[in-house]
């Protein structure tokens, strides 16, 4: 039922297979988690069960791979019973499968497996019905610590001249919480009202944000995602943290790509682990790579791409220039063939067109959300709090 | 004393007894575990199942763990391990949780085969059924109403009754999950189960309500009477619930809103207050982490609101379509679905529809199909730059969306309509056959329908268009592309277009017909069928004096394709001789009588409905978000919705409101953007059409042979039908300004211009000599039955012009001159970015927390 597929980026997820039945699938790191369908079923709730099995099961057995999955095939087996009945999905909450099935513990293991006997009676499984199902009770921690994360993405596609055709920030407000007892937190953000599409954690009291517009919860133990926004357009930055243009030209038979790069101001923060990707054509050979900063490496695979990298780069330093050349192989003939005909040139990049930028501007917030407040409720003592922003590039391209 | 000593023997006994089993222990699992690489016990496991029998029925719980891993092993690879059933069933009441758990595991997978010995287990599940802790009961449950052996039907049914009244709700839970399992096991039970459902209608718990609702809608379907005193309360509790139990109630409200409110009407019909109280209560859900609670919440938005509320759905759809790349192409064919039927939802969200490079395939298709949907003059500015790009795309199935973009922007917004369609003859040259046929199946449309013909622009007649169009027969080779062109000459034959140059157009298709493809065969038989058939106002043929000629190249044509090695290309032709006969088909002359007249109509309204099929049709109206609808096919156990109800049925109490849970009339009103008109003027151009008739045919009329290698120049193509007196640019830039509305600060740097470069690429193209008249057989050896028309009449397409010196420009889009891309480049493109954005300082309060990014590592 699981197996290796190096990718399967062209399958569609949904995907008619003989016999009236219907594949669902969906890729995560190596592994392809399939469901069959052969009835009336919306088809995302059969993506978010295997999301919910993914994330379950990398919660208990660690990084998935064909060989983790092989030696804890036990707990798959379990894990997969408690949440699927007959067809219809009991929970994908591993807040609840904790307590149903015992999470494999390491240190449990390796004494069961060296001595031969479990240490400790067997816990009694237990499942927590309260109205808040996500926080058990009588948790205890030696520090209190809340820390917040808010990391924000922007996609962005930028055409040939540099323009940009469209642009989007959104964010996800990430929380670890090792708290005592049952607190009860406020967050009071800057301006929550360029949050224009807010998604929350079923923690989050909906009523208090649809009133006061702050963000009420009993947080769950451990790290959760407790939000995830996307900033009305109107608020967006007028600016990228980083300006590229992108330039294809061609001579005779040199295929050139130019990429240029400045910084963009980011509040003075230096924009880090500056990456672009430029795959190439299938037929590309002999390429080369020009650039004064930062490593490059060809990967000459089929298809070839570049990667570069730099460490980092600040508003005001000297652009980046990146140069590609390549050869194409077998088509100047058939070029010309074609121009003979009348035809337009033929398809010269099969495949991608756009360079792919990645980078990370730490302590900055694309959006400038910023959280004011966070409050503890309902108990006494003081924890430690922190918050911590950063900025990445989601899907970055840039259209040459 | 003697007490102290004999509890230290009992303690040195055990220790002796622990060392033995550890040192044991040791050397199995070193065995087990050590020496093995990771992942072999799993691929190893049958080797040692003799040993399973043992360890099952003597061995220790490790033991036993250890044989029911083995045993699960096999079992999940595939091998039948069925033969050790009886050794597992005596360990169903094993003291190990673990051990059970597995137990169980592989006694649902064999109980449908060992049905007397799964029996067995059953009474120890009755025992847990009344164990003291919750989880216990639970599984218990859900194990043995997972048992499919009829006979433990009553039993469990008992079961279900009672536990449905259990203290916990895990286990109400479980017992209402029982319910759609026992009702598959023995559908006898319905009624008692009806019964036992509708007890559990008033479960509290949220963690409950969902598997309760489940098992109504399985035990009861397609009945909503016990709804009605649930209904507001189910209401109110709706975001408590777990997402999966969402899902299921908002399925079952939907369904029954659809029976008991009135259809929405798009005035300010006031809606029953329950309907918009279902639609409030839904409304939080669209902002749900669970994509799959969005999606029921967006359904039943679509299914249930006004169409004024149902803005609401367009941001979470866009999240959706953002999200990973399997959420988003489920979320794009709903999203197709909406823009379908509601496409000003999505104006404000246009961009979020581009075509990334990073798109999968199927994603680019929906995105650009959802492009088509909404296109109109609001977002014509925004689309139309995207469009120009995806048409110069290296990818063709890009430029082939691009091309069903321009065919509905050219129908919905009139302003554009010629620049559309001139983007659209220069994609009809394209070099990539799929690209090709799709623009000029376009260009069909755009004719026949009327777009092009009915704007009366003195720049581009119908006349142009279609010189121009046959000339590209000279170059095109596209299989599709080119029956695309006869079909429509054939379609414009009466027009003025005139019959003359659609009977050349004939002739030379008829000396390439060897060469051509399947489609183009069998469009040219079929022109050749309607240029005979096709009538004078005046009643006589239309071709008039070259009636002769037509007959014989009619005669050649049908001879051609009745040997033709396509099957389809044979059918045709067959059919088309029964309704325009050979002048040797004497057989049916009385039918024909009657047939004659009307066969020239059947004829041309056949085709013409046929391209004007649209390829992509809205197709039946499957629920929002159903697997039917991401197939675009029913499947099994798909049910529609209910249909609205034709009169308001009677008003039926709902319960009361809980509490807090007031009705809030959430405002539907969309903050729509600012929208802009492109403005798109037509190309001034010169170059007078010559609208003179062509010159009479040259050449014998009896000699079929010389007709049809003549000379192309038989028929004076005027210089209208060039590439330039079209107006077409020299790049196939869409829209070519930018749009007034757009500002002076995006014309500074949004760069989307073209380099006003004079067209010389526009060639004069004087009449290319066609193929050379080569005597070589190359059509397949058909001896055509036409008198003196023996070989040559086959000569190789006339394709390789060597007149057409265009440059073929790629297709660049320049700079704007003066432009300075790098001044502020995130500002372009964007819609009433007004207003200065507060700086980053500015805080509303001291912030209490410090900033720990050293303290993250």
């Amino acid at each position: 039922m699981i197996a290796s597929v190096p990718s399967l980026n062209d399958a569609e997820p949904v995907w008619s297979a003989p016999q009236e039945a219907v594949c669902i699938h969906i890729q995560r790191q190596e592994l392809v988690y399939l469901a069959i369908v052969s009835q009336e079923i919306p088809p995302l709730e059969v993506l978010e069960l295997l999301e919910g099995v993914v994330q379950a099961l990398t919660e208990y057995v660690g990084h998935l791979s064909e060989l983790t999955v092989k030696e804890n095939f036990t707990t798959v087996y379990q894990l997969l019973s408690e949440m699927v009945d007959s067809g219809i999905v009991v929970t994908t909450d591993t807040a609840v499968l904790r307590g149903l099935v015992p999470v494999p513990n390491l240190v449990n293991r390796v004494i069961e497996n060296v001595s031969g006997i479990g240490i400790g009676p067997e816990r009694r499984p237990n499942v927590n019905t309260s109205s808040t199902p996500w926080r058990a009770r009588g948790i205890r921690h030696s520090t209190n610590e809340f820390f917040v994360d808010i990391v924000e993405r922007i996609d962005a596609i930028v055409g040939t001249s540099g323009s940009v055709v469209s642009f989007d920030v959104s964010g996800d407000v990430s929380c670890k919480s090792k708290l005592t007892g049952m607190p009860e937190m406020i967050m009071v953000l800057n301006r929550p009202e360029i949050m224009d599409d807010v998604v929350f954690h079923p923690c989050v009291r909906r009523r208090a944000w649809d009133s006061e517009r702050t963000i009420g919860f009993v947080p769950p133990d451990g790290q959760f995602k407790l939000a995830s926004f996307h900033v009305a357009m109107e608020a967006s930055p007028r600016s990228l943290p980083l300006h590229v243009r992108a330039q294809a030209s061609r001579s005779e038979s040199t295929h050139t790509i130019e990429i240029t790069i400045d910084a963009g101001q980011c509040n003075g923060r230096p924009i880090e682990k500056l990456g672009v990707r430029v795959p190439l054509p299938q037929q590309a050979y002999n390429i080369g790579v020009q650039c004064k900063t930062g490593t490059h490496k060809v990967t000459n695979a089929r298809p070839p791409q570049v990667e570069w990298t730099a460490k980092s780069m600040r508003h005001g330093d000297r652009g980046l220039r990146l140069s590609i050349q390549y050869h194409m192989r077998g088509n100047d003939v058939a070029d010309r063939g074609l121009r003979a005909a009348g035809g337009t040139p033929p398809a010269e990049q099969q495949g991608v067109a756009a360079a792919f930028v990645d980078f990370e501007v730490a302590g900055y917030s694309a959006s400038s959300i910023k959280v004011d407040a966070l409050r503890l409720l309902r108990e006494s003592y003081k924890p430690y709090k922190g918050v911590r922003y950063v900025t990445r590039a989601g899907s970055f391209q840039v259209r040459f | 004393m003697a007490e102290y000593l004999s509890k230290a023997v009992a303690f040195a006994q055990d220790a002796a007894r622990l060392s033995l089993r550890f040192s044991e222990g040791l050397v199995d699992n070193a065995l087990e575990f050590g020496l093995d690489t990771p992942g072999s016990f799993y691929d190893n496991a049958e080797f040692r199942l003799w040993q399973v029998r043992r360890d099952l029925s003597a061995g220790s719980d490790k033991e036993k763990l250890a044989a029911m891993k083995r045993l699960l092993a096999v079992v999940a690879r595939g091998l039948d391990a069925s033969e050790h059933f009886a050794d597992v069933v005596k360990n169903v009441a094993s003291g190990s949780l673990e051990v059970r758990r597995l137990v169980y595991i592989y006694l649902l997978r064999y109980a449908e085969q060992e049905q007397d010995l799964a029996l067995l287990s059953v009474n120890t599940f009755q025992r847990d059924l009344a164990d003291s802790n919750q989880v216990i009961r639970a599984m218990a449950l859900r194990v043995m109403s997972s048992i499919r052996v009829p006979a433990i039907g009553p039993i469990v049914m008992l079961a279900v009754r009672r536990l449905s009244a259990d203290p916990s709700p895990h286990v109400r839970r479980a017992a209402a999950l029982a319910v759609p399992k026992l009702l598959r096991l023995d559908p006898e039970l319905r009624d008692e189960l009806a019964a036992a459902v509708g007890a559990m209608l008033g479960e509290e718990s949220p963690l409950a309500v969902g598997a309760v609702i489940r098992a109504f809608r399985a035990a009861c379907p397609g009945e909503y009477g016990p709804v009605h005193q649930h209904f507001r309360r189910w209401c109110a509790i709706l975001p408590d619930l777990d997402e999966w139990g969402q899902i299921e109630l908002v399925k079952l409200l939907v369904a029954y809103a659809r029976t008991q409110f009135v259809r929405p009407g798009r005035s300010a019909h006031a809606l029953d207050a329950d309907h918009l109280l279902l639609l409030d209560a839904t409304r939080p859900l669209l902002h749900s982490r669970n994509s799959a609670v969005v999606m029921v919440a967006v359904s039943a938005y679509c299914h249930l609101a006004p169409p004024a509320r149902l803005a609401a759905v367009a941001k979470p759809l866009v999240r959706l379509v953002r999200a990973n790349r399997e959420t988003g192409y489920v979320a794009l064919a709903s999203a197709l679905h909406v823009a379908r039927r509601q496409p000003a939802v999505f104006y404000p969200h246009v961009r979020s529809f581009f075509a990334a490079a990073s798109d999968a395939p199927f994603a680019r298709r929906l995105k650009m199909q959802v492009l088509a949907a909404i296109v109109a003059d609001e977002t014509a500015g925004a689309i139309g730059p995207e469009i120009a790009t995806y048409a110069q795309s290296a990818q063709p199935d890009v430029s082939a969306g691009a091309v069903a973009v321009l065919l509905a922007c050219a129908q919905r917004v009139r302003a554009s309509s010629i620049d559309c369609f001139r983007s659209l003859l220069l994609l009809a040259a394209d070099a990539r056959p799929s690209v090709a046929t799709a623009a000029m199946r376009a260009i069909r449309v755009l004719l026949l329908d009327g777009t092009i013909r009915d704007l009366h622009d003195r720049s581009m007649t119908l006349y142009d268009i279609l010189c121009y169009l046959a000339r590209t027969l000279d170059t095109s080779t596209a299989d599709g592309a080119r029956a695309h062109i006869f079909a429509l000459v054939a379609e414009f034959a009466e027009s003025k277009f005139g019959t003359l140059h659609a009977l050349d157009v004939l002739r030379a298709g008829a000396r390439s017909f060897g060469a051509e493809g399947e489609q183009a065969k069998m469009q040219l038989v079929e022109l050749s069928a309607r240029l005979l058939l096709a009538k004078h106002p005046d009643g006589g043929a239309l071709v008039g004096e070259h009636s002769d000629k037509l007959a014989a190249l009619h005669t050649y044509v049908q001879t051609l394709a009745r040997y033709d090695v396509s099957f389809e290309v044979r059918d045709r032709a067959r059919a088309l001789r029964a309704l325009c006969p050979l002048p040797g088909d004497e057989a049916h002359a009385e039918e024909m009588t009657h047939i004659g007249p009307l066969a020239g109509e059947l004829l041309g309204s056949a085709s013409s409905v046929a391209a004007l099929a649209p390829t992509s049709s809205a197709g039946p109206g499957y629920t929002v978000g159903s697997l039917s609808l991401t197939m675009g096919r029913r499947m099994a156990g798909y049910e529609p919705l209910p249909d609205w109800p034709s009169a308001p049925p009677e008003p039926v109490d709902r319960g009361a409101l809980p509490g807090t849970a007031a009705a809030k009339l959430a405002s539907g009103a969309y903050g729509s953007q600012p929208v802009f008109i492109a403005g798109i003027s037509g190309r001034s151009h010169a170059a007078g059409a010559d609208y003179s008739t062509p010159r009479s045919i040259a050449g014998g009329g009896d000699d079929l042979d010389a007709f049809l290698n003549s000379e192309d120049k038989t028929v004076a193509w005027p210089h209208a039908a060039s590439h330039r007196s079209l107006g077409l640019p020299a790049t196939a830039v869409v829209f070519e300004r930018p749009a007034p509305g757009l500002g002076s600060e995006l014309s500074s740097s949004s760069g989307y211009s073209t380099d006003s470069e004079p067209s010389t690429s526009a060639s004069e193209e004087t009449s290319s000599d066609g193929g050379a008249d080569s005597d070589e057989d190359a059509g397949g050896g058909i001896k055509a039955e036409v008198d003196g028309a023996e070989s040559a009449c086959s000569a190789p397409a006339a394709s390789s012009s060597d007149s057409s010196d265009d440059e073929a420009t790629p297709l660049v889009l320049g700079h704007l001159p003066g432009g300075s891309p790098s001044s502020s480049p995130a500002a372009a493109g964007y819609i009433g970015l007004g207003g200065s954005r507060n700086a980053d300082s500015e805080h509303h309060s001291q912030p209490l927390i410090e900033d720990t990014s050293k303290y993250w590592q």
